[in-house]
Formats: structure tokens, sequence, C-alpha cells
């Protein structure tokens, strides 16, 4: 038995792809690549293939890991080759390591970067910097998280923010929004910001759930989009996931 | 550009990645290799479409060809619809992303009667005149085939031209036409070619007349030389036609989301209830080394881990056992599960699951299809008591513990004692497992009894038949309600009003289309799914626009009448029709057409085929 850990892209409109379609793709992407994955025991045999952590619909990445177990003595060089034949360009290969056993991927991830693109109205722009800016000195930030089945639950998220802040605030233009309703021309100015937030199984913070409470902190109402793009994935004490045993 | 609007219009819809394409085989030529674009028209959601073995025949098939593109495109689930309007986005296909506007020629599959008005849906959204009247020579030539093409009548208005029949030459041989004269394209024109490819109906170039009391009076062709009959296409050997080595692989789950090869067309057992029994003979099987050299060939070009074997009644194929031994050894060797549709009520079937589910069982499913003898009889069903119980046996001794009982209520002649025979057929079931003693046999017992609603086709020896009344069926499911006490069966059962618009559109004619675009217009579409279908809208339709809903479905025909899809030749002899329909009556069975023929006329008209 070989345990590869991959790391590779997900990008374009792929990013529309969930999470279980990302499991699809790579089982049924390495079985066309013929990589000799092993198979659980059991009634219902599955490739043994782990992911460090599932992005959300609409996210992008150039970070994402995955582990696979392949037969052992398999030339793993033709795991790019394999990348390039048999997967999207958008899922891309970009570097690969053997790894010994190790704990698993999600049970060691702590935090992930972010690139966020947001959209705000105009009329809103200066406040919502002013809130991104004055983040660090606030007590406390609170989320309602809603969860299937479960009841509605205030969540503290400034322990989980590592960190926030503005890279750019960009030429006001003006938009055509759309929902399902309409569509509205609206002028708004781009943010672009960078985030550092808990993410794994222990603790996890979605950026949209952040954007949201600073959007309801400011008190604006209605459009903002967010585009969201994940730049890496760490371990314990800010280690690179990729690198740790 | 459509694709950069979209990228900032998914994030408001559910399951986006219907929308982008782009999966592992799909095709994209450059623009300079492409004379002529076709769409491949699905009126329901991607899930469903991509489950359609046809769409991934035809899709290969037209690809291969020099200078000619297929392209995909779906209906838009209605949120996904919301946001386009009201982003301007028109309906665009999966490959160039182009709108459906800008095809040469689109083709619509006509699977089922309640996706007519997603077929309205679609060519509105996709910037094309929804009446055929209203295209000019700008607009694609929009085209329907697939099963319900065999009485095109209710879309007369709408489809330019259908295809009758199987579609792997017609359709390349009517794409080559467009692309020979392209360069000074003239619609009227090219119908006129068109028409005279057999298989080919262009329903313009006829006139009905009617009777006083609505029945045709006459259907006569308007254009000199266009045939007064049009006869089915279909393909000789199956073994020399193409079946493609590779399928679009869909990011998300689909309704059948695996590898299919199809083994036969056609069905020898000639139950009177179903159309693709008829409509698709004569039997045409593909051998067994054709069959797993394909399925070797599928399941490494898709990585698929699942491998369907698909035909109207796969155990039927002369050389299944060999088939399915070859295929288990895959099964262990690369972990490929194999999944058959259809299981018969026979020992073999249960040899065959032994082979194909040794560690896991899923639940089973058999169709008796009617609860009593004699409605067996008379459905020509040949299963008895005698097959359902030993089989049953079989299967609860080997261990399955969850069986799913397929029934119709409203066939022709019943009465409530052979209703009654369904919960008995349940009853029994229960009372088999009871019995049974043996070291595998599971404590727990599922029987899942479903009844659907029955709709009489054209083509088949009901084609004369009333349907019954919505209180007719709803009685009979009430009736059911109470009978079935067991606690080991669930009952469920189909709402009687879908099959009845169902059934009008089954046997219509060119007059209801009227119906079809108004409930269309007050926004019906979805219509074979629960959650989007009104029957007051359609009830409103077809009052609104004169249209006499019991006409069609309720209605019974005397053998004379000239019927709306009496022009649509698929072979089978209508004297064998009227035979069939005697036999029903009188209750007599007819034989297996493997055991000797029967004289429905298919192998006259293709000179000894089968």
């Amino acid at each position: 038995m070989a345990l590869l850990r991959i790391e590779y892209t997900k990008t374009g409109l792929l990013r529309y792809l969930g999470h279980l379609d990302m499991v699809r793709l790579f089982e049924r992407g390495l079985r066309r690549g013929k990589v000799p994955l092993l198979f659980s025991q059991g009634f219902n045999p599955h490739p043994k293939i782990a992911f460090a952590a599932p992005l959300s619909v609409g996210y992008s990445s150039e970070a994402e890991l995955v582990e696979i177990e392949v037969e052992e003595g398999w030339d793993d060089q033709q795991l790019e080759t394999v990348f390039q034949t048999c997967f999207p360009a958008e899922v891309a290969y970009r570097r690969h390591r053997l790894v010994a056993q190790s704990k698993s991927l999600m049970s060691l991830m702590r935090l992930s970067d972010y690139q966020l693109t947001w959209s705000v109205p105009e009329a809103s722009c200066q406040s919502a910097v002013e809130a991104i800016e004055g983040l660090p000195g606030l007590v406390s930030l609170t989320a309602i998280k809603k969860s299937k089945g479960k009841k509605d639950k205030e969540i503290e998220l400034k322990p989980m923010v590592h960190q926030l802040k503005l890279l750019e605030k960009g030429q006001t233009t003006v938009r055509k929004t759309v929902t399902a309703a309409a569509a509205v021309e609206v002028a708004v100015c781009e943010l672009r910001l960078f985030a550092t937030l808990d993410a794994g199984s222990e603790s996890n913070l979605k950026p949209d759930l952040l954007m949201a409470a600073i959007a309801s902190s400011i008190g604006l109402e209605g459009e903002a989009p967010l585009r969201v793009h994940r730049t890496a994935l760490y371990g314990e004490g800010g280690k690179a996931l990729f690198e740790m045993e | 550009m459509i694709i950069e609007k979209l990228d900032a219009i998914l994030d408001l819809v559910e399951k986006p990645a219907r929308y982008i394409g782009m999966e592992m085989h799909s095709v994209i030529k450059p623009d300079n290799e492409v004379n002529v674009r076709f769409a491949f028209a699905f009126p329901d959601t991607y899930e469903v479409g991509m489950s359609h073995l046809g769409l991934h025949i035809l899709y290969q098939l037209i690809n291969k060809e020099a200078g000619l593109q297929c392209e995909r495109v779906f209906a838009p689930w209605p949120d996904m619809e919301a946001v386009m309007r009201s982003a301007d986005i028109p309906l665009y296909t999966l490959e160039s992303y182009r709108p459906l506007s800008e095809m040469d020629v689109v083709g619509f599959t006509l699977q089922y009667e309640l996706s007519y008005t997603n077929i309205l849906n679609m060519l509105e959204l996709g910037g094309i005149p929804v009446l055929s009247a209203d295209r000019g020579n700008h607009d694609p030539v929009v085209i329907a085939g697939g099963p319900c093409a065999f009485n095109p009548e209710p879309l007369a208005d709408i489809i330019d031209l259908f295809v009758i029949g199987e579609g792997e030459e017609v359709t390349l041989e009517l794409l080559r036409l467009y692309e020979s004269i392209k360069p000074n394209f003239d619609r009227n024109a090219f119908l006129k070619q068109a028409a005279q490819i057999e298989g080919i109906y262009v329903p313009s170039f006829y006139q009905v007349r009617y009777n006083e009391d609505g029945t045709l009076a006459a259907f006569e062709p308007l254009e000199p030389g266009v045939p007064a009959k049009i006869r089915k296409r279909l393909m000789k050997d199956l073994n020399q036609s193409y079946f493609p080595d590779k399928f679009i692989v869909p990011f998300i789950d689909t309704v059948h989301d695996r590898a299919m090869v199809e083994l036969f067309r056609g069905c020898t057992r000639g139950c009177r209830f179903c159309q693709a029994g008829m409509i698709y003979r004569p039997i045409r099987e593909r051998s067994a080394d054709e069959v797993v050299r394909l399925s070797e060939t599928l399941l490494s070009t898709t990585g698929y881990e699942e491998l369907s074997l698909t035909s109207l009644s796969t155990l039927d194929h002369s050389e299944i056992r060999p088939t399915i031994e070859a295929l288990s050894k895959l099964n262990e060797d690369a972990k490929i599960g194999l999944s058959l549709p259809s299981l018969r009520l026979d020992s073999f079937s249960v040899e065959v699951l032994k082979e194909i589910q040794k560690v896991r069982k899923t639940g089973l499913t058999f169709a008796p299809e009617a609860g009593s003898q004699r409605m067996r009889d008379i459905i020509n069903k040949n299963v008895d008591e005698q097959d359902l119980t030993e089989t049953m046996r079989q299967i609860f001794e080997l261990g399955w513990d969850k069986v799913k009982l397929y029934f119709m209520i409203g066939l022709p002649f019943e009465t409530m004692e052979d209703v009654d025979g369904i919960a008995g057929l349940g009853d029994l079931v229960t009372y088999v497992h009871k019995r049974v003693s043996s070291v595998h046999k599971s404590k727990g017992l599922s029987v899942t009894v479903s009844a659907s609603c029955f709709v009489p086709k054209p083509l088949t020896p009901f084609q004369w038949e009333p349907q019954d009344s919505l209180e007719q069926f709803k009685e009979k499911q009430r009736y059911l309600k109470q009978r079935i006490t067991n606690k080991k069966i669930k009952f469920s059962y189909h709402d009687a009003e879908t099959s009845r618009v169902e059934a009008v559109f089954a046997r219509g004619d060119r007059r209801i289309s009227k119906g079809l675009i108004e409930a269309w217009k007050n926004g019906a579409r979805f219509d074979g799914w629960n959650d989007y279908f009104s029957y007051e809208r359609w009830t409103e339709a077809f009052e609104k626009t004169g249209i006499d809903m019991d006409f069609y479905a309720t209605r019974k025909r005397s053998y004379s009448e000239l019927l709306p899809w009496d022009h649509i030749d698929a072979g089978v002899d209508k004297h064998f029709l009227v035979a069939e329909n005697e036999n029903a009556k009188s209750g007599t069975t007819t034989q297996d057409c493997r055991d000797g023929c029967i004289g429905c006329g298919v192998n006259v008209c293709w000179g000894g085929l089968c």
C-alpha cells in the first residue's frame, strides 16, 4: 500500500461542483487513468480517497488536498499525466508526495487562507471598509448559525478569525445585480480581502458567515455578492498541511 | 457572452452544475470545423436527460462526423428559468453556450407526453417561435423523435418535422441534407426534400378533415410526392450499428448514473398494453461478444463503477448466460457493479441475481402488472401465481427482504375482483415469506405494492379502449387503500389526474395543441413533476380552447374509426392489433414470438427480419 497526498485546484465554473460531485470525479477520473486504487473492505467496497476539507459550492481553490491509497509499487510519477488526460482542466494537478500512514488530513487541518472579493453597494462601501479595519478592535462578533434539524444557534466568530485585511478597494462600477425577481443596476465597489480563518473538523468558519455578520453589523441589507477563493490549508501551528506527517 | 453572465448568476440557483456543461467526453469542436450545429434537446432536467441512452448514442454518433456538432440542452428548473429571464439570458447549449436560436437544427426527444409544455418553454426561452408556421429561414429547424413521435399529431403545429423510429441513420441523413443546402437555405425547400427521406414526417404537408362528431374524416397529403404513410426507420443489424465507445460522464448525480449497454431492441413478449413492445419490433440482438467488448470499453473510458444492461426485457437475450458470466468477472476484478433494469418472475432471474449480487442485497422490483389471472391473460402477461410464489420463495431463502411489485389499475375490462387481486398478491408474498425457513432468511420484510393508472397508447391492441374516468380510478385506489391492511405492505399509487392528461395527449389529434399552448401560457411546465403539475390549470386550458378531455381519454373508439396516427406505419399490422384486442376480450393469450411467429406483420415489412 502507498499513500499519496495530492494538491490540486478547483477553478472556473467547476467551482459549482459540490463535495460529493468531487468525490465521484476523483473516483472516476482515477479509474479512467487506471490508477490501481485500494478499496475498503465490507459490503460496499469503496476506493480509499479522503479529502482534507469539503469546499463549499461556488468557492474556488488553488490548494485543495486529497489522499489516495494505491497499490505498492505503482509509479506515482504518472499522476500528473493522469490528471492531464482524465480530469477536466479546472481540476488541475499541482504537486504530490508519498506520505507515511498518518492521521487523516481532515483531523490535521486547522486553518485556511482565502482571497475574498466582496461587491458592496457604493453607499455602504465606506462603512464596510471601516468595519473590516475595525474588526481587530472588536470584543465580539456574533452570527446566527442555521443548521438543518437543529435550533438556530448564536455563535461567537471573533476567535475563529485570525486575519482579515483589505488588500485593495476597486473602482466603483455600475453592475447589473440579478435576483430571481428582477435585475437592477447598482453602483458597487469591489473590496478585495485576504482572510485566515479556522478550518477543519475542530472549528470551522466559512467566509460567507463572517461577511454576512459584518454586513449585518453595518446594517447592509440586500445583495452583496461574495466570491471566495481558497489559497492555502494549514495544520497545527500554521504549518503547511501538505508537508505535515 | 452567455458564459460571462452565467458566472454572475449561478450562485442564485439550486444545483448550478446542471447548467455548466464541461463534463468528460463532451465534445466541443472549433467553430471553423462546424458546418451544421444540432442541439439534442431533452425536455426535462439535466439529471433525467443525461440518464437517457438515446442521447448518448446520438451525441457521440453525430460528433464523430466531420462538419457536424451535436450539443445538448435541457429544461432549466423554474428557479433557473426565473433568473435567466431577469438577467436576459436565453436558453443556451452546454457545449458552445450559444442561444438555441443560433442552432441550425434543434431536435427534441419525446419520451413522455407530460414533457410537452417544457418543449414550448424551451423554444421560447431559446428565442425560437413556438409555432412552426411562425418560423422563418433564419430560425432553426425544429425536429422531434422518440416513442411519442409515433403519435406526432398533438405537436403537429409546433414541430417542423418528425423522425419516426430509430434515429441513428436518419438523423445523419437529415443533417447532411441540411449541410448541402445551407448556403442558400430555404425552409420550405428543405422540408420538401426531407419529406422524401424514409421515416420523416412533415405535418404541414398534410391536412386533416373532421366529421361532425369530432372524429377524423380524412388525412390527406397537400404536397405532391409526400408519402401517404410514413414508415418507421430501424437498424437492421445491431452488431453493425453504431454504439458509442464513450459516454459523457456527468459531474452531478443523475437518475441512472452508470454505463449502459443495449443488449437488444424490441421485445417478443407481446404484452397488449405496452407501446414499446409494439413499436420497437422486431427483436434484434447484439451478440454476447459484442456486449462484453462494449462493456469493457465503456467502463474503461468513463471510469464508471456500475454497468447496466438495458433492454425491454433484458433476461430474454438468447445469450444472456455467457454475457452475465463474463461480466461478473469484471465485477470481481475491478469492483464493478452490474445492474439489470427489469427482472422476470422466474427461477432464472434468481440465478442471475445470485451471480451479480453476492454481497449487497438491494431491493428487487417485479412487475406482475395485474392482480388476477383473468386480467393477466387479458393483457397477455404470461406470468401466473405459481411463478410469483416460487420466485419469492427463492429470493427470501437467499436473504432478500425488500420487494416492490408493480401493477396497473384501469386496464381494459377490469372488474373490482381483478383490483382486489392486487391486494391478494401482496398478502401472498408476505405469506410465502412467513413459510420460508432458511438460514439466510431475513427477519424483516418490506413489500411495496405500487399501482399506476393505465393510459391506453397508440399502436397497441388497446388503442381503441377507454381510459378509466377519474372517479373510477379513485374508487379503485380507495378500495385498495382500505383493503391493504397488512402491516408489511406499503401501498403507493400514482395521481390519476396526471394519467388523464397524459391520456389526452397520447391519443390526441392536431386540435389539442391549442390546449397545450394555453396551459403553458398559464404557467404549465414540468408536468411530470408532482410539485408543478396542476390539474386545474389543464382543465381550464382545455375548457377555454373548447377541447373535451373525455373525447380523447375515456371514449371507446370503433375499429373503423380513422385514428390520428393511422398514417404512421410502425410495421405492426392494424389487423393484428384488432385480433389481439379480440383475444384480450376473450382472455386468450398469445405466445411469445420467440416460440413461433404470431404474424404481427413486421416480418413482412422488412423481408423476414425476425
